[in-house]
């Protein structure tokens, strides 16, 4: 903000003393002279007075309370913008800080964990069919030891 | 008393450790074999381009006879069950369908054990459909050589956790190093 500010001051300065000089041209040389020395005493006193009433000054809330900045992005063209930038290489340069291969190696071992654990319950399951289908025709009603709990 | 035990999810929790049934045995049985069968193929293939690039101009692919095929095949099978049986108790088959191959202490099977062991299912396959019948789950293998096929569901869930031993799961919550000996001397005593 402060160096917003500055350069605020400057050329605020700079229009200031140009409206002077050019009024100049058109005084007698003792008029002319007077406006001089008050022209060099201005050159002196406000940019600095400029500098420090700007640098007391919050110009981004002044901004923000004064300007609709909605008007403002209205009226920027962001396909003009958009013209310039070179996308490809952002693109890359975008892609370059990704971990991409990380990322698919993580998802699809997700998967792959996901179908094999779905295949070990599916088996364990079949294996208590099994067992119960055979019980069953070995007429063994207490069901076979294997299925039933084995620590004491 | 703490003690270190695995995460393994609720609905294994109840089979961990426990002998594995006739289904689970028969699919790692047939992984095993697929990824034995993968390779003696590749082996194939291998000296098919080897012979070619020796002697181009008198090239025949060579066609070993049905009987060599099978020998080195179970050879290969056999070799490949006793290596993996005996250094960490699962083969590729086992991890998939998380079971381990372990003796009636629990423990990882000893050389001879498991070269015997191996042996024995390579030259009787049929063996293990004992598993449907036996009622503790051990096909004739695991009856002869007092082995059993128990399911081990850790290698689902690489992160160890540590807590107090007999939590909310009780005993199912164990590592099957922890369950398998009690358990399998208990059903060995019958």
């Amino acid at each position: 903000v402060q160096l917003r500010g500055k350069d605020f001051a400057d050329a605020l300065v700079r229009s200031g003393l140009g409206v002077v000089r050019a009024g100049l041209h058109r005084l007698d040389p003792v008029e002319q002279l007077a406006r001089q020395a008050v022209t060099a005493a201005a050159d002196a006193v406000v940019p600095a007075v400029v500098a420090e009433i700007v640098a007391r000054m919050d110009l981004t809330r002044l901004v923000q309370e004064n300007v609709d900045l909605d008007v403002l992005a209205e009226g920027i063209d962001v396909d003009a913008i958009a013209d310039r930038l070179d996308l490809l290489r952002l693109a890359r340069y975008v892609v370059d800080g990704i971990d991409l291969p990380e990322i698919i190696r993580e998802s699809s071992h997700g998967v792959t964990s996901d179908a094999v654990r779905r295949v070990r319950t599916q088996a364990i399951d079949a294996d208590q069919a099994v067992a119960r289908v055979v019980d069953r025709l070995l007429l063994r009603h207490a069901g076979s030891a294997a299925a039933n709990p084995v620590a004491p | 008393v703490t003690a270190t035990v695995r995460l393994v999810q609720p609905p294994v929790t109840a089979f961990q450790g426990r002998r594995a049934g006739v289904v689970t045995r028969t699919a790692v049985a047939v992984i095993d074999a697929t990824v034995v069968l993968t390779a003696v193929l590749v082996a194939y293939g291998f000296a098919i381009a080897v012979i070619f690039l020796w002697s181009p101009r008198q090239f025949r692919i060579p066609s070993p006879r049905f009987f060599v095929f099978l020998l080195v095949a179970g050879g290969l099978l056999t070799l490949y069950l006793t290596v993996c049986w005996t250094i960490t108790g699962r083969t590729y088959g086992d991890r998939v369908l998380a079971v381990r191959v372990v003796d009636r202490r629990g423990d990882v099977l000893s050389l001879g054990t498991a070269s015997l062991r191996a042996i024995f299912c390579v030259l009787v396959p049929l063996g293990l459909f004992w598993t449907a019948i036996n009622r503790h789950n051990r096909s004739l293998q695991d009856v002869l050589l007092r082995t059993s096929v128990i399911y081990d569901w850790d290698v689902a869930s690489p992160q160890p956790i540590s807590t107090s031993a007999g939590g909310e799961h009780g005993q199912a919550d164990r590592a099957p190093t922890d369950v398998a000996p009690r358990a399998l001397d208990a059903e060995h005593s019958d």
